[in-house]
């Protein structure tokens, strides 16, 4: 899964993030960085590359922020439903 | 009759291949070395050291960009996973054997290349599923099948350098006379994009023109090996 972001600091923020959660999860991690962001072929866009053990929870909140406001909702009941 | 005396507590180092010790070899990564590998507990890679201690050492420091080390070997994402060695003087004549699978095939990724981007290039041009080298101009070969095991030996030595899969005949050909100066695996030598989808049990690279003899040594110890 890939996170995709406006401005490269949002992404490079998000990475940050991302090092500093396998630093405290991962045992043995050995990265001096989670990633460098890459730009999209359009070069508009910051991508950043998910861990495949990065917590679920986190990865949904990524999904709920590209959606609509309209369906931000139903959504959010839906996560409400299979996480609790 | 041998004194007690005499004996020693010295115990020699043997090697039990020629490409060991005879200071062509410069840089052997083997996938069952656990000792030379560094990974986290999901077996992502930061480190694959030369198994000859030359210092030549494949290295990793961005989490995403880190392979992992798999049961059957050195799976590559195709996604963003490379290694790179820092820069070290490494000219022609260069002659790389490598274990390998490709995965999948997209048009420019590279299985290895030199420091800087096409300075000696292993990667998929043409059509599925070709392989071609290119130092500066290049030899075309397409006989190894997507997900299949194979042993791939490239020689970079200007006219004539060579590509070969498996005890297949070599094309031989012209791969040009750039210098690799060093060894990225995964992508080109800029390693920013054509990063390869593959997997690699064991390569060995080397700075010697190896003699056909020399060179099937290399090819059955690595057969042998690995059961191909």
């Amino acid at each position: 899964m890939r996170a995709i972001f406006k401005t490269e600091k949002a992404a490079v923020d998000f990475s940050d993030k991302i090092h500093n959660w396998l630093l405290k999860n991962r045992k043995g991690y050995n990265a001096e960085r989670w990633s460098i962001p890459s730009k999209s072929k359009n070069g508009n866009k910051w991508i950043v590359k998910l861990p495949e053990d990065y917590p679920i929870s986190e990865k949904l909140v990524i999904y709920e922020n590209l959606l609509s406001t309209r369906i931000k909702s139903l959504y959010k009941k839906l996560i409400q439903k299979f996480t609790h | 009759m041998i004194k007690q005396s005499e004996f020693s507590n010295i115990v020699s180092a043997t090697t039990k291949y020629f490409f060991e010790a005879d200071g062509e070899t410069v840089g052997w990564y083997d996938s069952t070395a656990l000792s030379t590998i560094t990974k986290d507990a999901s077996n992502f890679v930061s480190r694959w050291n030369d198994k000859l201690g030359s210092g030549h050492d494949l290295l990793q420091a961005s989490g995403t960009n880190q392979p992992e080390l798999r049961a059957d070997g050195m799976f590559f994402d195709g996604i963003d996973n490379f290694f790179k060695t820092a820069p070290f003087a490494y000219e022609q004549p260069e002659y790389v054997y490598l274990v390998m699978k490709q995965i999948t095939w997209s048009s420019l990724d590279a299985i290895f290349d030199g420091n800087t981007s096409t300075s000696g290039v292993l990667w998929q041009t043409g059509s599925s599923p070709n392989l071609s080298t290119f130092a500066g101009a290049g030899v075309n070969n397409n006989q190894l099948a997507l997900d299949t095991w194979g042993i791939v030996r490239v020689l970079f030595n200007g006219i004539p350098s060579l590509l070969q899969i498996n005890a297949n005949a070599p094309v031989t050909g012209n791969s040009g006379t750039s210098d690799m100066g060093g060894i990225t695996m995964g992508s080109r030598g800029q390693a920013d994009t054509r990063y390869a989808h593959m997997m690699v049990k064991e390569a060995i690279f080397r700075k010697a023109a190896d003699s056909e003899a020399n060179s099937n040594k290399i090819y059955n110890y690595l057969k042998s090996k690995y059961s191909l």
